[in-house]
C-alpha cells in the first residue's frame, strides 16, 4: 500500500515538474505579445519628480475581454493594483535617481495580458 | 478567448472541489468519528484532494503559460501566501503518507486530522490572500 503512495506521490511531483519546464508557449496568440492595452496619462514620460513628494499614477486601460485589472510596478516591483479601466496610484516617494514605471492590464489569472505601458521619470 | 476561459474554468472547477474537500474531510472525520474503515477511505480522499489542489495549482500557471506567454505576476504578500499553501499541501501528503504507513498509531489519529483540518483552513484562507493581493 505504501509503495502505490509512494508512486503516486512521485507520479504527481514528476507531472507538475514537467507541466512546469514544457518549453515555450505554443498556443500563444500571436497578437497577444504586441498589443498593449494601457496607457500612462501622468506623469509623462521622463518627468521630473520631487524626492520625498508623493505622486499619483494615472492610467487607462481599454476595455477588451481578457483585461481584468491592473499591476503597477516600480522597477520591477509590484507596488499596487487597481480593478478600474481608468484610475490612479499613489506613488511613494522615490530615492533620487531614475525610475522606471509600468502599468501593466492583467487577467483573472494575474497574467500580464499583451505589452505593459512603462514611464522613465527622474526623481531629485 | 473561450478555449482559455474554458481551461481555467476547468482547473478553477477542481481546484474548489479539491479546497472543499481538503477541508472538509478533516473536519468531517473529526465531527462524525466513523469507524476505522471509513476513516481510512476518508484519508484516500483527503490524500487525493491534495494532489487535485497542487496539480491543479500547477495547472492556473500552465493554462497562463501556454495562453499567454507569462506566467502570473505574483509578489509580496500573494507570494507568501502561495508558499504557505504549498507548505500546507507538502505537509499534508507527508502525513497522509505517514498514516498509511501505519506509523501513526490509532491513537494519535485525531492528531492526525486536527492537523488536516488546520492545513485545510491554512490553505483555503491563503487561497483568498493569493486570489486578492497579487
Amino acid at each position: 500500500m505504501s509503495d502505490k503512495i509512494s508512486k503516486a506521490c512521485v507520479g504527481a511531483l514528476a507531472a507538475a515538474v514537467t507541466l512546469s519546464h514544457i518549453g515555450p508557449a505554443r498556443f500563444v496568440l500571436p497578437a497577444a505579445a504586441e498589443d498593449s492595452f494601457a496607457t500612462i496619462l501622468a506623469p509623462a514620460d521622463g518627468a521630473k519628480l520631487e524626492a520625498k513628494h508623493t505622486y499619483k499614477v494615472e492610467y487607462e486601460v481599454k476595455a477588451a475581454p481578457k483585461v481584468d485589472h491592473v499591476h503597477l510596478f516600480v522597477d520591477g516591483d509590484e507596488v499596487g493594483m487597481a480593478h478600474r479601466l481608468k484610475g490612479s496610484f499613489k506613488l511613494a516617494a522615490l530615492k533620487p535617481g531614475d525610475h522606471k514605471v509600468c502599468v501593466s492590464p492583467v487577467n483573472k489569472n494575474h497574467t500580464p495580458i499583451g505589452a505593459q505601458a512603462c514611464i522613465t521619470v527622474t526623481v531629485q | 478567448m473561450e478555449a482559455e476561459n474554458i481551461l481555467y474554468s476547468g482547473v478553477q472547477i477542481a481546484h474548489n472541489f479539491g479546497a472543499a474537500a481538503v477541508t472538509g474531510l478533516p473536519v468531517a472525520a473529526l465531527w462524525f468519528k466513523p469507524a476505522a474503515p471509513v476513516l481510512r477511505k476518508m484519508a484516500w480522499l483527503t490524500l487525493l484532494a491534495w494532489l487535485v489542489q497542487a496539480l491543479s495549482g500547477v495547472g492556473f500557471g500552465t493554462v497562463s503559460y501556454f495562453q499567454e506567454g507569462e506566467l502570473p505576476q505574483i509578489h509580496h504578500l500573494a507570494l507568501a501566501a502561495l508558499c504557505v499553501k504549498i507548505a500546507c499541501a507538502g505537509l499534508a501528503v507527508t502525513l497522509l503518507t505517514f498514516y498509511f504507513m501505519r506509523r501513526i498509531t490509532v491513537a494519535r489519529g485525531d492528531a492526525v486530522w486536527r492537523s488536516l483540518a488546520v492545513l485545510g483552513v491554512t490553505a483555503l484562507t491563503c487561497a483568498a490572500v493569493l486570489r486578492w493581493f497579487s
